[in-house]
């Protein structure tokens, strides 16, 4: 087991076939065409489904690019909204926390747009927001995994839970993380593909691909054998 | 009926999700196997265009490696 590249010429004969776990920030990159790794995921993962790789997610990852999808759609309905109605930017930094001077962006709203939407709840009125909001979350998030062609077999999250704590205290992953994890040693996939360069710490019990940038700052990356 | 302890319950129990996990590892494989033609359907270009057709998903615009 060890820590690879997407970038490595090596690395789409050693995946041919195989099954493939997807971590979360992999699928979010390849959603959003200005993310620094797109380009080369997006390289990576045409060469991989053309060689019968496998690119399995879990109900973890499948759940985070839903709120990931979520906050994004949030946030350009809350800017379209703010900036039609200078009464409702001041009440949106007011939920948020922020001072009267913060200037309402798209990513600081997506940061905080679980509080403006506690603030919509608490006056009875979140209705306003989602008629700005201008697709179906859900659609959105299901077209996104079907346009990557990733797979999601249903019924099975339990995977993703069973026996976690030793994974936690073991690795010190963050708890989606170690639920990746899990749910790949359970299915005993071939690898993980990630652009997190926390999970270098496991790449001695199961394969981790990642940016060739992030994986040359990581102490366990051999580029030798890469 | 015997009771059983809370040991051997625990055997038990874990016994069951050992084999509720092969079970679910070989529906996952089978699943893969049988999605060759999905796969195949992939479209680099295809892609490419819905998401440049998502305008809110590139409300930030910058890699994950800073987490």
């Amino acid at each position: 087991m060890a820590l690879y590249t997407f970038e490595s010429p090596n690395s789409i004969p050693r995946l041919t076939t195989k099954l493939v776990v997807v971590d979360t920030s992999y699928l979010i990159a390849f959603s959003n065409p200005t993310d620094h790794y797109y380009q080369i995921i997006s390289d990576f993962h045409q060469k991989a489904i053309a060689v019968d790789t496998s690119f399995q997610i879990n109900v973890i990852v499948r759940q985070e690019l839903i709120k990931d999808v979520r906050a994004s759609q949030f946030a350009a309905a809350m800017l379209d909204l703010a900036d039609a109605d200078s009464a409702l930017a001041a009440q949106y930094r007011t939920w948020a926390g922020w001072g009267t001077n913060t200037v309402l962006t798209t990513e600081n709203l997506k940061k905080r747009c679980d509080n403006i939407y506690k603030g919509y709840v608490k006056q009875n009125n979140i209705q306003q927001l989602l008629n700005a909001v201008k697709r179906n979350i859900w659609d959105e998030a299901d077209a996104i995994e079907k346009s990557a062609k990733v797979e999601y077999v249903s019924g099975l999250g339990t995977l993703s839970w069973d026996g976690l704590e030793p994974i936690i205290k073991n690795f010190g992953l963050s708890p989606t993380d170690a639920m990746i994890l899990n749910f790949a040693i359970f299915v005993e996939a071939d690898a993980i593909v990630t652009t997190d360069a926390d999970y270098s710490t496991v790449a001695d019990i199961i394969d981790v691909y990642l940016p060739e940038r992030i994986a040359q700052g990581c102490a366990v990356y051999d580029a030798s054998i890469d | 009926m015997e009771q059983l302890t809370d040991e051997r319950k625990a055997e038990l129990l874990a016994l069951k999700n050992r084999i509720a996990n092969k079970e679910a590892a070989r529906k996952i494989r089978e699943a893969a196997a049988n999605n060759k033609a999905y796969r195949a359907s992939f479209s680099r270009e295809a892609h490419d265009k819905f998401v440049h057709s998502r305008p809110y998903l590139t409300l930030l615009g910058k890699g994950m490696d800073e987490d």
